[in-house]
């Protein structure tokens, strides 16, 4: 169906794609995993000769024998959409945001001259009809990604590539999506290339994988041979960051600590107008204990951290630290923040470009004019986030590292004033899986040598698995279930929880 | 709900321009007689009658309320040059601007659009460079001093003072001829240094959106390079360029007084030269009410039309 | 920190490469140096007796050639000296008007983009409505009723064309403050004066740049035509007077182009340089704007 060989893209003189060579059959499934960066949406964007003007290709792409880079425009413009078809990441992005999705699936059947009905295109993917009367910001993010899984079919292609389909889709949300093109690939015996970072999600999907890593296909085979043996290092990097939960060699917290409290809330509500974002949560930090709060998109665990952190008034209720309530402002709302530390999601966009890693790392410092020698003390809290030499990273601007690096420069920034708690905010969610696991550990060792505690807010239950001690469960602003991390995982009480642990991809899946 | 709002808020708008009418011409002057009839032959006791006869020995908010009051039953003050109201002067002179600038405006617009549009997608082309450079170069212009050398070039051509000859035959057709005949060298002065900033809004808009995925979707889809721009493409990147046009209407105002003043065209603008050589200060104030509230309602406009052509703004 | 300095070397230089890679940029600032040069040496070079009308000798209303570069004006000054002797006052006017505007715009898009609120929302309020009524009009209205002078004129065109640089610096405040970093330096006890000293002004600073130039631009052609109406300060030469005295003077139908031209295109030239440079920095910042 889709022949790759010897398959080249370049821009300027960076190969994106190196010497590619790559087969899907009629009715095949195969996953292309890959990092940010290792040229994996380039490949797919080839298929269909989508790329930038700046990209030169080499090699042939065939599709169904004919080489797509040979085509004339008129004849590739006949053979996009009606051959091959793409379900392209971020849906929100992907639909024109001021037509109807109706018109937008419509379109491509008009335009290739074939029939076929949108309320039909729009069942297949169990979506009401009346949707197509809807514009794209009116439907969640699965109904988007559903309306381009119906445009993808409109015109009966024989090949899908689908690239990070189900990103930044909540899990249970990414199971209902998964299923349904498990399914539409089944009956249509369609091909799919998928393409993505994650190897659980492809595992649940394809047959076949292949690894990407720097430009080159490193590693392929059947899907349940290569996750349960890689031969590649990559590879075996990749399966490590989507832990099984429950597998004893994925669960790498020591013993927990004797549980001292260090920081609670009672009964704490957080309401944004008539919007209830936190609704009565008591929940408890031991000293140099590991938390997990878990919960999808919206449950409210975001407000709950900021509260905690005082950068948000709670609407009622308190935040008790160390034996008494936190402040609400001035002098000592500031002292309390020496106290906790928060580090972010995104450590490309948590650090402010201009400045170098000194200066972001003594930044906390300045505001609390912490008295000694500023450059000993920022050394020291570098070289405790294990950036050695120091003198090496100190003054360097973010753009010139690693998201590894960065992720442990806003570490830094926070050990640099001794606190006693970190919140950190999915604090590995947007790193690559390779450096995923030393975050971790980095964390585990802090927590062991500085009796760190640590908040750690996450929709990734595999991450609660590695490092935490105890698990919460947030739903709707509330807490539905918590309990240690063996109670919580592995005989959960609350539906929802069950819920979330029934969709979670899961790389042993035959 | 949020149209409420939107109605609201012209309506404090336009009480702001009807205070900053009072601020501007009652209390930043300090004593307005003495600039009110600065350069005229006064004697103190004339001062004082005057005084009398505006309410300026009131205090300041007794003065504010007798001046809304008057307002709102459209009592806008005398005018010294025309010895009559000030509105009745204002409204006879509105039908001629409007016919200049809304010819003007809507060349201006279509112009810049078309130019902008072609630019962008054909982006660093000989069209593009050559279309940008006139552009700014006709940005920088000053408008009166465009008029005045257009009307030294083309001698006589057209004509160039006021609106219509005496001399033209009754008739609407005939009226209508010569009106057109007069409007040719004042907007096409008008529109060559306004349509300018269209060009560069709708070129920068679209260029812009080019970087937009669901570009990639459409031509994915197998769309020609020219549906892609029309359908998709260009439909998004008009709407933020839409309110602009609005947006800029102040500055087509501006270059309407001038223009107005060089080719004698009877408007507000003209009008505005008028009152300034006087200067007549009740005429002034009415004039600015007037143009700022006519500007503040085209605007409300623009934002009701704007709710009404983006989805995504319709439904927040 | 001797590295800090080194950087900061190093970024001044790239950003002058981009600067200088773009010809129509680098042309403006050639231009803009150029009528600096004139503005501050002609008022030395010219003789007292040459601009006073008089002592002037020669005929009034002279073609260009004999004996005049550019000819003579209505009262028999050469139309190039009152062109070069021109350009002072009006690039004084643009670049102080345009920095006391850009001054105020800054604080207000700050202050309304940092605090949000009530109050920002009445000074968002505030600026959005200057930003409709027509600037010309508002500076006429101003220029009219406060005593003739170059200091009005400036005031008047300051206190008008603030609110496109309140807005643009509004966006830019909002756009820095959502950002993850000032959520980070905040939860590290950051204060709005960190917030807005450290991480705020710096990445506004360089679109404060850039809407200077183009307000100077804009500054330069509200004089001509506050000027033009016969507002302008009626003891100093400038661009717009000159126009103003063509006007009165009849220069059109006497088809005295030599009186009509020379000021005209010294405006376009100072204000199409501003524009250029203007827009080259502007693509500096923001590398999208690239080809």
């Amino acid at each position: 169906m889709l022949e790759l060989r010897d398959l080249t893209v370049h821009y300027g003189s960076r190969a994106a794609v190196r010497d590619v060579s790559l087969t899907v059959e009629r009715g095949q499934t195969l996953g292309l995993a890959g990092e940010s960066g290792s040229g994996k949406t380039t490949l797919g964007l080839s298929v269909l000769r989508l790329l930038p003007r700046s990209a030169e290709l080499s090699g042939s792409v065939l599709l169904d024998g004919e080489d797509v880079a040979e085509m004339s425009w008129g004849r590739l413009r006949a053979v996009r959409w009606t051959q091959a078809s793409v379900v392209f990441q971020g849906a929100m992005h992907a639909l024109n945001p001021v037509r109807r999705v109706g018109a937008q699936i419509a379109e491509p059947m008009e335009l290739h001259g074939v029939s076929g009905s949108v309320a039909e295109l729009l069942e297949q993917v169990e979506l009401p009809a009346s949707k197509a009367r809807a514009y794209p910001h009116e439907l969640s993010g699965g109904q988007r990604q559903r309306v381009m899984i119906a445009m993808a079919l409109a015109c009966d292609p024989r090949l899908i590539v689908a690239d990070e389909p189900t990103t930044a889709l909540d899990v249970i949300v990414q199971a209902q999506v998964l299923g349904l093109m498990r399914r539409l690939v089944d009956e249509r015996s369609l091909s799919l290339l998928m393409i993505s970072h994650d190897l659980s999600v492809l595992t649940s999907t394809c047959d076949d994988l292949a690894v990407m890593y720097q430009g080159e296909i490193v590693e392929r085979g059947r899907a349940t041979s290569v996750i349960s043996s890689p031969r590649h290092p990559h590879t075996a990097a990749l399966a490590a960051a989507f832990p099984t939960i429950g597998a004893p060699e994925f669960r790498f917290a020591g013993q927990a600590p004797v549980r001292e409290p260090l920081l609670r809330t009672e009964e704490l509500q957080v309401n944004f107008g008539p919007l209830r974002a936190v609704d009565g949560v008591s929940l408890e930090v031991g000293r140099g204990e590991i938390v997990a709060l878990v919960g999808e998109s919206g449950s409210g665990k975001t407000t709950l951290a900021r509260t905690i952190m005082g950068l948000q008034r709670p609407s009622s209720g308190r935040v008790i630290f160390d034996g008494a309530p936190i402040p609400l402002k001035g002098k000592a709302l500031k002292a309390y923040r020496r106290q906790v530390q928060l580090v972010l999601q995104d450590p490309t966009s948590a650090l402010n470009p201009r400045h170098s890693v000194y200066e972001a790392v003594a930044e906390g410092l300045r505001i609390h004019a912490i008295p000694g020698d500023e450059e000993s003390l920022v050394t020291a809290a570098v070289e405790r986030s294990e950036l050695r030499p120091a003198e090496l990273f100190l003054p360097s601007l973010p753009h010139e590292l690693s998201g590894g690096q960065l992720q442990r420069v806003v570490i830094a920034g926070a050990l640099a004033l001794g606190p006693r708690l970190l919140v950190a905010d999915e604090p590995v969610a947007s790193l690559d899986a390779s450096v995923r696991g030393e975050i971790l550990a980095l964390l585990l060792r802090l927590r062991a040598e500085l009796e760190l505690a640590a908040l750690i807010i996450t929709h990734d239950l595999g991450l609660a698995w590695n490092i935490a001690d105890r698990v919460a469960v947030m739903y709707q602003g509330r807490i539905v279930e918590q309990g240690t991390v063996e109670q919580v995982l592995l005989d959960p009480r609350h539906e929802y929880t069950r819920k979330l642990l029934a969709a979670v991809p899961s790389t042993t899946r035959a | 709900m949020r149209i409420a709002g939107k109605l609201g808020g012209a309506v404090v708008s336009l009480s702001m321009v009807v205070v900053l009418g009072f601020f501007l011409f009652r209390v930043i002057p300090g004593d307005p007689v003495v600039s009110w009839t600065r350069g005229r032959p006064t004697t103190p006791e004339m001062q004082a009658a005057l005084r009398a006869e505006w309410g300026l020995d009131k205090p300041l908010p007794q003065q504010f309320l007798d001046y809304l009051g008057k307002l709102l039953r459209g009592d806008m003050g005398t005018s010294f040059t025309y010895s009559r109201p000030v509105l009745d002067v204002i409204s006879e002179r509105v039908g001629p601007t409007l016919l200049l600038v809304g010819t003007s405006t809507l060349i201006a617009v279509l112009l810049g659009l078309w130019l902008g549009i072609r630019g962008a997608w054909r982006r660093d082309s000989r069209f593009d460079r050559v279309s940008t450079g006139v552009a700014l170069t006709l940005w920088s212009t000053p408008t009166f001093w465009l008029g005045m050398l257009l009307m030294m070039a083309t001698g006589d051509l057209f004509p160039s003072r006021g609106m219509r000859d005496t001399d033209t035959a009754p008739g609407f057709f005939s009226q209508a001829v010569d009106v057109a005949h007069h409007l040719v060298l004042p907007s096409v002065t008008l529109i060559a240094v306004v349509y300018a900033q269209y060009q560069m809004v709708m070129r920068s808009s679209l260029l812009e959106e080019l970087h937009a995925s669901y570009l990639t979707t459409a031509r994915a889809k197998g769309l020609r390079d020219d549906l892609v721009r029309r359908r998709h493409a260009v439909p998004n990147a008009l709407l933020p360029v839409l309110t602009l046009v609005f947006l800029h209407l102040g500055l087509v105002v501006a270059g309407a007084i001038t223009t107005e003043t060089v080719f004698t065209w009877p408007g507000l603008g003209l009008l505005f030269y008028e009152a300034l050589t006087g200067p007549d200060y009740a005429l002034l104030q009415g004039l600015m009410v007037v143009t700022a509230g006519a500007v503040v309602v085209m605007n409300v406009f623009a934002d009701l039309l704007y709710r009404v052509l983006d989805p995504r703004v319709r439904a927040a | 920190m001797s590295v800090v300095w080194d950087r900061r070397r190093t970024a001044w230089a790239a950003g002058w490469r981009a600067f200088a890679a773009q010809r129509s940029g680098v042309a403006g600032l050639a231009l803009l140096g150029l009528a600096v040069l004139v503005a501050v040496l002609m008022p030395l070079l010219t003789g007292a007796d040459a601009l006073n009308v008089a002592r002037v000798v020669a005929p009034a209303w002279e073609p260009p050639g004999s004996g005049h570069l550019l000819g003579t004006d209505h009262t028999g000054r050469s139309v190039a000296l009152l062109v070069l002797n021109g350009t002072a006052v009006s690039l004084l006017v643009g670049l102080t008007a345009a920095g006391l505007s850009v001054a105020i715009g800054t604080l207000i898009g700050v202050t309304a983009g940092h605090f949000g609120g009530w109050w920002g929302a009445l000074l968002m309020r505030v600026t959005d409505f200057f930003l409709v009524i027509p600037a010309l009009v508002l500076a006429i209205a101003l220029s009219s009723v406060l005593p003739r002078g170059m200091g009005t004129i400036i005031l008047a065109i300051a206190l008008t064309s603030w609110p496109s640089t309140a807005r643009v610096v509004r966006a830019q405040t909002l756009a820095v403050e959502a950002r993850p970093f000032v959520e980070r330096a905040r939860a590290l006890g950051g204060g709005h004066l960190h917030v807005t000293g450290k991480h705020v002004l710096p990445a506004v600073l360089p679109l404060v740049l850039v809407n200077t130039t183009l307000t100077v631009a804009y500054a330069i052609v509200a004089e001509s035509t506050l000027a033009f109406l016969g507002l302008g300060d009626p003891t100093r030469l400038s661009w717009g007077s000159m126009l103003h005295q063509a006007q009165l003077q009849g220069a059109v139908s006497k088809e005295a182009w030599w009186f009509l031209l020379p000021p005209g295109l010294g405006i376009i030239a100072v204000v199409l340089a501003f524009t250029l440079v203007g827009r080259a920095l502007e693509t500096v910042i923001n590398p999208r704007l690239r080809g």
